[in-house]
């Protein structure tokens, strides 16, 4: 072997080494510290089904904001929330945690605010009033207490906060009368952004106007979390520029915790402006309890483990046939992973990575409580929810370093993509470009496959044994199950090739149950099977033809 | 020429007319119709769609735009049933965006059209070309936009060579403003 020879395989060798390096570095620096182990005991209060900003959002806001104080360097607060929360797993959580964790809970009455206060006010150093006549004023609030270890109230609660001997230390009540978002926000720019984290940031929308549902706010509390729910629409210039502003600032990469305002801007365009950072969004802004869980660690006895149907090297070969995988997107929490027909099909769900530092007993609960046709996948698009089309390039590899680290941890061979940058189910694409396919098969290395889409898509690759597919149709919540099974029979018939690879992906509130029943109904002859073998068989037989997403494609910017 | 030979020739023409799918003077089907969800295969992932159909001699213009919130699309296309085929260029696929499958071909659809029943029916015939995972596929849909007796009700049934059930969507003609 001459010496360039050898040269080259030295510099391939180092090459591959640093893709595939896992980079703890960054979780180090994200993550919050664990206690050695979960509390053997806590408090729990149960919180009312009213999230109005004229009914209990008052006495929510100030346990929420207890919470994140109560929980800065130990979990001791835990809130149950309402029966019909989107996270659906509040209760089985709460199960897992006494049973596994040995959590025993000491339960106060609903919304008993007197009682929790007078167990944790001594982790406050006060109050800050907000303002019922602006409700952003709250938002800034959330911002407040946590820079300045003061509990959440409003002018009608003073009375309960002085008898726990909590006194005003900020006032926002009239401050910003008439002001616009924009106004506000830089307001509170100006006087606290800087002792803020530059870890955390905290999008506190969703549900807008006459209602709030604010549970991720405790964890932006115990992190010291600038807040807003600034816009990042064009239509709304002066909140964008701002928003501009604040992401700027942020470590990269770092987190973006809670979701886009319903009110003023769209999935897509948030999305985007979060990927053009180069940060990571935890996109759910009402993910109750982060301030608790996220300090306890697993048990001892655990590891992740996944259920693996096709090993590397195995000899598999598809038949003459059609093959089906299922798999639901965004599901562990807010989708349907506690109800009926979850085990009768084989089954794909994907995984919140982050979850693995940032919550870890959630994680272990659905790793536990996994059936044997339950498969995980890693997801969406990396490390949290991404466009990978509006991340710059040179903001990639802090990303998917930390990416394969946790695919490593979770024991995840598959990672799904999804990119709205440019489109949705409605109109223009959701594919991705040769360079950003080229991207995933050089940085994700260990992959042994990818998924792209959440409508259908029509972006195609196989390299190295290693196959990207995009998902052929998407199980809308609406379908009904005659319609969705004559749409599964007019693909078969679209794709007259066997094998013929049909990768459906499952709006995250359809049951597994529902998903079964137009399976069942097929009078095709199908073969379902896990996302992992698919993807195998798949490697083998390439029926479907290499495409990516071309210039000439339509582009919608989500307005 | 008596009157009563008159009415004969006026009578025996209609018959001639609708029995050759030859377009009627007006048709019922004219104008603008809401979709009707109640009555309809589901739409999803759109949730409205309106269209508007209008007639000048031979050319039938079929203009729809399918919504959902935000999203929105539009097309058109005029059909002369005098011609044994028209091609009509296509930007998007809207039937069916459940499905990985788009246009394709030279992104052109080729329709024929014929008035039955005196005008009370319009039958489009298209074919197109979708693009999948696999490649090209020759796509036929026959279209038949069928009014009520009365005039307020249209029901669009489409037979796709490709779906195995009938697609079958209901619509009222909306309201027009009063002067």
């Amino acid at each position: 072997m001459n010496r360039l020879l050898l040269s080259l395989l030295a510099l391939g060798a180092a090459v591959s080494g640093l893709a595939a390096a896992p980079d703890t570095s960054v979780i180090a620096r994200l993550e919050p510290k664990k206690v050695a182990h979960a509390p053997a005991s806590a408090t729990l209060v149960p919180l009312s089904e009213n999230w109005r900003m004229d009914g209990d959002i008052p006495v929510h806001a100030l346990l929420i904001s207890l919470q994140g104080l109560a929980n800065r360097d130990q979990p001791r607060l835990y809130l149950e929330y309402p029966t019909h929360w989107q996270w659906e797993i509040v209760r089985p959580l709460e199960t897992f945690l006494e049973k596994r964790h040995g959590v025993r809970f000491n339960r106060l009455g609903v919304n008993d605010a007197d009682a929790a206060l007078a167990l944790y006010a001594k982790h406050a150093k006060g109050v800050v009033v907000w303002d019922r006549s602006v409700r952003s004023s709250l938002i800034v609030a959330f911002t407040v207490a946590g820079v300045e270890d003061l509990v959440v109230v409003t002018e009608d609660q003073l009375p309960l906060a002085a008898k726990h001997g909590l006194q005003p230390v900020v006032d926002l009540r009239g401050k910003f009368s008439g002001k616009t978002d924009a106004q506000i926000y830089q307001w509170a720019y100006d006087q606290y952004f800087e002792r803020c984290s530059r870890d955390y940031y905290v999008v506190m929308g969703g549900h807008a106007g006459a209602e709030m549902q604010p549970g991720v706010a405790d964890f932006g509390i115990r992190q010291r979390a600038f807040f807003t729910d600034l816009s990042s629409n064009p239509k709304h210039p002066e909140e964008l520029a701002l928003l501009n502003r604040i992401l700027g600032r942020q470590n990269v990469p770092s987190i973006v915790l809670g979701w886009h305002s319903y009110a003023k801007d769209t999935e897509g365009q948030h999305t985007t402006l979060v990927g053009n950072y180069g940060l990571i969004m935890e996109g759910l802004h009402n993910l109750p309890n982060v301030s608790f869980t996220s300090q306890i660690p697993l048990t001892p006895d655990f590891k992740f483990t996944n259920n693996h149907t096709a090993k590397p090297g195995d000899n598999r070969q598809a038949e003459q046939k059609v093959y089906i995988a299922a798999v639901a997107t965004d599901a562990m929490g807010i989708g349907t992973w506690t109800k009926p027909g979850r085990g009768k099909i084989p089954y794909t769900w994907q995984v919140l990575m982050n979850w693995a530092w940032m919550n870890p007993p959630a994680l272990q609960y659905f790793y536990e409580d996994k059936s044997p046709n339950d498969h995980f996948i890693g997801g969406l698009s990396g490390p949290g929810y991404m466009y990978p089309k509006a991340i710059p390039a040179d903001k990639w590899p802090a990303l998917t370093a930390v990416g394969r680290d946790l695919m490593k941890r979770l024991d995840l061979r598959i990672l799904e993509i999804m990119d709205y940058s440019e489109g949705n189910r409605h109109v223009g694409n959701t594919d991705l470009p040769k360079a950003v396919v080229d991207r995933y098969y050089d940085q994700y290395p260990d992959a042994t496959g990818f998924i792209n889409g959440y409508g259908s898509a029509r972006t195609f690759d196989l390299r190295g044994g290693r196959p990207l597919l995009s998902y052929d149709y998407y199980l809308s919540i609406e379908r009904p199950v005659e319609e969705a099974a004559a749409d599964l029979e007019e693909l078969i018939q679209l794709n007259p090739q066997r094998p013929y690879f049909l990768l459906m992906h499952v709006r995250e509130s359809n049951t597994v149950e529902k998903v079964a029943d137009i399976l069942g109904r097929l009078s095709e002859s199908v073969e379902v099977v896990p996302l992992d073998v698919f993807l195998q068989l798949a490697a083998g037989a390439k029926t479907y033809r290499t495409y990516h997403q071309q210039p000439t494609d339509a582009v919608d910017h989500n307005p | 020429m008596s009157r009563l030979f008159s009415l004969l020739l006026a009578l025996g023409t209609a018959a001639t007319l609708a029995a050759a799918g030859l377009p009627a003077p007006t048709s019922p089907l004219a104008g603008t119709w809401q979709f009707d969800a109640a009555r309809s295969t589901e739409l999803s992932p759109w949730r409205d769609y309106v269209f508007t159909l209008a007639i000048d001699g031979d050319r039938v213009t079929i203009t729809r735009r399918f919504g959902s919130g935000r999203r929105q699309f539009a097309d058109s296309q005029t059909v002369d049933l005098s011609r044994p085929d028209n091609v009509v260029p296509v930007t998007l696929w809207p039937d069916n965006r459940h499905l990985g499958a788009y246009i394709g071909g030279d992104r052109t659809k080729r329709v024929r059209g014929e008035w039955l029943d005196a005008g009370r029916i319009l039958r489009l015939s298209t074919d197109l070309v979708l693009s999948t995972q696999q490649g090209d596929r020759a796509v036929n849909i026959l279209s038949d936009y069928k009014v009520s007796a009365n005039g307020t009700r249209l029901t669009l049934t489409e037979l796709r060579s490709t779906r195995n059930r009938p697609v079958v969507y209901s619509f009222t003609r909306a309201a027009t403003a009063s002067k």
